[in-house]
């Protein structure tokens, strides 16, 4: 049974319930509720009471003590990092896929993306969401793909402008491995909270990360990750369970272009990811989930789409290797609609091509 | 929606002559918004008077172009859930509307709420807020508290389910 036919199956048998109506009972029980009243607003007046005012003598001692006490010493406990090595890393892989993204599109602006349409019977709202949707398939590749502890390394630092080195790796669907490499310096703030400010480096590219957090909580992390040219990702990280929650908002010459909310669980073999698109042009919600069928991996998306009308329908991402170089083969399915096929550019790690994609109808 | 703007408008100048129109237009949602929590149809039906009467009683804050739906819900949803806790008091049980529940015949019960039974709570609960209520899932997030992400991810596991058993009941 295909989702829109539950949907309507769901919708149907609950109109079949008969709901007794109560109305008239109602409106005897509402005839005496009390007529709303108009209050009408009274000067106001500034009367301490005493013991208002012996609690704001007490709070402006405390106020004093705490100005003009010396600054005690405090035994100096470093901020740990340990066990925040995944969440930097999956904040950083994340920050990164992403802002390598708004780069192509920058790059790619002015190119002619080449549609080559049927006619569809009716307009297709997942095609014009499908662009932004392809800019996040290289951070789910690698999520899918890697080591759940992204293989992390902590290092000596050689390079004498940082003091910590990290290293992680990631492995796509087709088990190429990029590897990270973030240098860093860190700077304690009082006896938990502490800021990291370095570079992650992939390959030939380099971009400047700042992180806060905080060792009383470490299953949270604030990220920012920037390009010299005004392009920003910043990122909001919880662990909540065993759920990676993420709030990303991303910038374009410091404007906020797209802000989405991201999320991230594995269970067991299934892993599964969703994405909700929470402003920009872009919308809708896609869960992903990782299969293999014929010991080849790809991605299933399921989405729907709310405006004034609203769309439902499945997503199939497969990777097409040719010639030494590899595509997105995108199945669109939309529910009650002509399943389409749109062929995407697979960006390579770690750098990015050009994002031309070929829209195809398909008849099945 | 023009329709619903006008009955609210009387509603809060205590005009109760198109409450009947009201009630048609939402019951639906009271009911289903209740009976996800309660499992019970009599004490969902029960409740969605004290719904109502406490919509009408803070009519007041009901802001203009609030989604009413959404707002009878959440109402709706609340009362479900103090009425759990309240009997749960009492009951002491782990399977509390199990127990309390009147007891009905599996084949005279609707297919709907057989169809809900497939469900875990909070899968019963996602599906008939969007499905049945029309909620968007930003709403059915902020209406129980849970982040977006995990309401899609219910919400799509649920539907997985009842697709491979959602047949039984065509």
């Amino acid at each position: 049974m295909k989702k829109k036919e539950l949907i309507q199956l769901i919708k149907t048998k609950s109109e079949q319930v008969e709901i007794r109506d109560f109305s008239k009972e109602i409106i005897e029980k509402a005839k005496h509720l009390p007529k709303p009243e108009v209050i009408e607003k009274t000067r106001f007046s500034f009367r301490l009471k005493p013991y208002y005012l012996a609690t704001l003598g007490v709070m402006l001692t405390v106020i004093m003590i705490v100005l003009f006490t010396p600054d005690t010493p405090i035994n100096p406990i470093d901020p740990t990092l340990e066990n925040m090595d995944q969440v930097i890393a999956f904040s950083t892989l994340t920050s990164v896929s992403l802002i390598q993204t708004i780069d192509t599109d920058l790059q790619t602006e002015s190119d002619t993306v080449t549609l080559s349409h049927g006619n569809p019977p009716s307009p297709r709202m997942i095609e014009n969401q499908i662009t932004d949707i392809t800019k996040y398939l290289d951070m789910m590749e690698k999520l899918f793909g890697s080591n759940p502890d992204f293989d992390i390394v902590l290092e000596d630092q050689t390079n004498p402008m940082y003091t910590n080195r990290m290293r992680f790796k990631t492995k796509d669907l087709l088990e190429e491995e990029v590897e990270y490499a973030i240098d860093f310096n860190q700077t304690n703030i009082g006896i938990h909270d502490f800021v990291i400010e370095g570079i992650v480096v992939i390959g030939e590219y380099a971009y400047p990360i700042y992180a806060s957090g905080s060792s009383n909580d470490i299953d949270t992390l604030e990220l920012e990750i920037e390009q010299e040219n005004g392009n920003q990702i910043t990122i909001h990280y919880e662990k909540i369970l065993e759920v990676h929650d993420f709030e990303i908002k991303i910038y374009q010459d410091d404007l906020l272009i797209q802000e989405v909310n991201f999320t991230y669980q594995e269970q067991g073999e299934d892993k599964q990811a969703t994405l909700d698109f929470i402003y920009g042009e872009t919308v809708g919600s896609y869960t992903f989930q990782l299969d293999v069928e014929d010991q080849v991996s790809l991605i299933r998306i399921t989405y729907d789409i709310e405006s004034d009308e609203s769309e439902s329908g499945e997503i199939v991402i497969r990777i097409r290797t040719l010639l030494g170089n590899t595509s997105y083969v995108i199945l669109v399915m939309p529910d009650g609609g002509i399943p389409f096929i749109i062929n995407s550019q697979r960006q390579i790690r770690p750098m990015h091509g050009n994002h031309q994609m070929i829209y195809e109808n398909l008849t099945i | 929606m023009d329709q619903m703007i006008v009955l609210i408008e009387q509603l809060k100048r205590r005009d109760y002559t198109s409450f009947d129109t009201f009630y048609q237009l939402t019951k639906n949602q009271v009911f289903y918004a209740i009976v996800s929590v309660v499992k019970d149809k009599n004490l969902a039906e029960d409740l969605m008077q004290d719904t109502y009467m406490k919509f009408l009683e803070n009519i007041s804050n009901f802001k203009e172009g609030s989604n009413v739906f959404a707002y009878l819900s959440r109402i709706g949803r609340n009362l479900a859930i103090d009425t759990y806790h309240q009997r749960k008091k009492i009951v002491q049980g782990d399977e509390l509307f199990e127990t309390i529940a009147t007891p009905e015949v599996e084949e005279d019960r609707d297919d709907i709420f057989k169809m809900l039974d497939l469900l875990k709570d909070d899968e019963r609960e996602i599906v008939t807020l969007h499905v049945i209520n029309d909620l968007k899932f930003r709403e059915i997030s902020e209406m129980i508290d849970k982040p977006l992400g995990t309401v899609l991810w219910i919400f799509n596991k649920a539907i997985k389910k009842l697709k491979e058993r959602a047949g039984d009941y065509l």
